[in-house]
């Protein structure tokens, strides 16, 4: 369904002519539908990027509010492309503990770990000595809200009936018709999962798990 | 939603009240800054840094009151309360110690003839929870004073280098350093003291890259206490011999209309949960109390979704038994690429 599709599954539901719509426009559908798509896409995170970082002298951590967008979610995996190799997670209390304890002052090679402070900040150990080389930076993020009629949301097409749901609560509730807004929520919800849950198992049916995997 | 003024709009059209008749805009503005910082403490999702400089302490206030007598181009420095060692005898009863300070201007360092060094420092309000503290690049001991009792019983006047430090019987937002600072950190000559950096050899050797404007970033060091990621950089600070404070702290407030968030623009979606949920549970026209609990829960669930996402990385990382142990490291060698030496398909 592109979004086209999914506003006049809307109005249709919502009991309104479809050429000439009074109560509710085509924009506050739309608002509506684009609203559902972020939420979707943030409690699923089926949106998958990546990205170039370039790394900077003596730098440790890294923005990904501006080095990124704004809608970075959350890490996934990190590549160094000089060395190529994967960085591997780390803790802070591993770097104070088990490596040499003035690690935020090493630049002896390229980045070898990685790890987050708070929500944005990235952080790499060791830093790099100089403005030199990149690393592939994978993450979940929000995809591009749906700006024109032909727009199609990118998970499966069953999905997309949760955004008519999200749309019809949120114009309800809007309207002050809790109690059908709240209906339409629930069934929402059970498109989120849905979608949750497809994201989480999608090799599950394959995936043999053995020790030393 | 990007400012304070787009949630306002958004907030009110789903109230389905853009004409201001039942919530009005300065109160949404209220809820708003409530919702972003019981998010920020929530979540402690806003991580910063700041420097408690291991400096000849230089005082020129006794209490907060005097700051709004401070007029622009003052150079404000610290609080201070006496001004000889033998002084703190004389404290009153409940009033802070913060060490012996003997001058009020920067500029008199270079005539005192002995100086003293502060070991108790206030945190700033907006600090959400401490994380780490690192002297001279090392990692101090987070300890409890019936640690220090035992161990270093004269630990209040004991200089030395800074191992550690206390949070539970100097005040509710102090910071006692242990031992307390022998000498000063070293810290970079700048020419002049008021406004931005215009010369950034003063502050490091490195290739200056562009040739006009102002310095935008310097580097080793990271940008502390800056809310939206740019500006300038007022103050530089070095890490030898010189104590920082890794902390989480609340997302900056919201002035105006204009203000722009400091969390990320999904994120105020949660923040609009969280007005939504204050808007309809407040006495009188428009209340719904089962609305109110609706949006209470979907700001709950936003926040269960941030800290799930701070500790995402921690599932891609292998765990070591005994890691709590400290050992001697050293620092790692400088590794070849993987293929190096062998035939790549």
């Amino acid at each position: 369904m592109n979004r086209r599709e999914i506003r006049e599954e809307v109005f249709t539901r919502l009991n309104v002519e479809l050429s000439s719509p009074v109560y509710w426009t085509a924009d506050d559908v739309n608002e509506s539908i684009n609203d559902g798509y972020e939420e979707i896409s943030d409690a699923s995170e089926w949106y998958e990027r990546n990205a170039v970082i370039p790394l900077l002298s003596n730098r440790t951590y890294y923005d990904l509010r501006s080095t990124l967008n704004d809608g970075f979610l959350s890490p996934r995996r990190c590549f160094n492309n000089q060395t190529n190799r994967w960085l591997s997670a780390v803790h802070l209390r591993e770097l104070d503990m088990h490596t040499y304890r003035r690690w935020e002052i090493l630049t002896v090679t390229e980045p070898e770990k990685r790890f987050m402070r708070g929500l944005w900040w990235f952080g790499v150990f060791p830093k790099k000595g100089a403005d030199a080389g990149t690393l592939k930076f994978y993450y979940s993020a929000i995809p591009p809200a749906l700006l024109q009629d032909t727009d199609s949301p990118g998970f499966q097409n069953e999905s997309h009936y949760g955004l008519v749901e999200y749309a019809l609560f949120d114009l309800l509730i809007q309207d002050g018709e809790v109690a059908k807004a709240m209906t339409h929520f629930k069934q929402y919800q059970e498109y989120e999962a849905a979608l949750a849950l497809d994201i989480n198992r999608r090799i599950q049916g394959d995936k043999v798990n053995r020790l030393k995997g | 939603m990007k400012t304070q003024g787009e949630l306002i709009d958004n907030v009110l059209k789903r109230l389905s009240d853009t004409a201001e008749q039942v919530w009005t805009r300065p109160e949404i503005a209220r809820y708003g800054n409530e919702g972003l910082r019981r998010l920020s403490s929530d979540t402690l999702c806003v991580w910063d840094t700041l420097f408690l400089e291991d400096s000849a302490t230089t005082g020129n206030y006794t209490c907060d009151a005097e700051l709004q007598y401070m007029d622009g181009g003052d150079v404000i420095c610290a609080q201070f309360s006496y001004t000889a060692p033998s002084d703190a005898d004389y404290l009153d009863p409940g009033q802070l110690d913060l060490g012996p300070t003997n001058h009020t201007h920067l500029w008199e360092t270079a005539y005192l003839t002995e100086t003293y060094f502060r070991a108790v420092y206030q945190l700033p309000e907006d600090l959400a929870e401490l994380e780490r503290a690192t002297w001279d690049y090392k990692r101090i001991e987070a300890l409890r004073s019936s640690e220090l009792e035992s161990a270093d019983s004269r630990y209040q006047i004991n200089n030395g280098e800074v191992l550690g430090y206390l949070r539970d019987k100097d005040g509710w937002r102090s910071f006692r350093k242990w031992r307390v600072p022998a000498a000063a950190a070293d810290s970079f000559t700048i020419t002049g003291y008021l406004g931005l950096i215009r010369t950034p050899t003063d502050v490091s050797a490195e290739t200056v890259l562009g040739s006009w404007g102002v310095c935008r970033r310097l580097p080793t060091m990271h940008p502390t206490r800056s809310a939206q990621g740019f500006g300038f950089p007022r103050r530089p600070f070095k890490d030898i011999r010189n104590t920082k404070v890794e902390h989480s702290r609340h997302a900056t407030e919201l002035e105006n209309d204009d203000s722009v968030f400091e969390i990320p623009e999904r994120y105020v979606k949660y923040v609009r949960n969280f007005v939504l949920f204050r808007c309809y549970e407040r006495n009188g026209l428009g209340q719904d109390l089962q609305l109110s609990s609706f949006f209470k829960q979907r700001y709950d669930e936003g926040v269960l979704r941030i800290k799930a996402r701070m500790k995402a990385l921690n599932a891609y990382r292998r765990n070591i038994v005994g890691e709590t142990q400290q050992s001697d490291g050293r620092p790692p060698r400088a590794r070849l690429p993987w293929q190096y030496g062998r035939v790549v398909d």
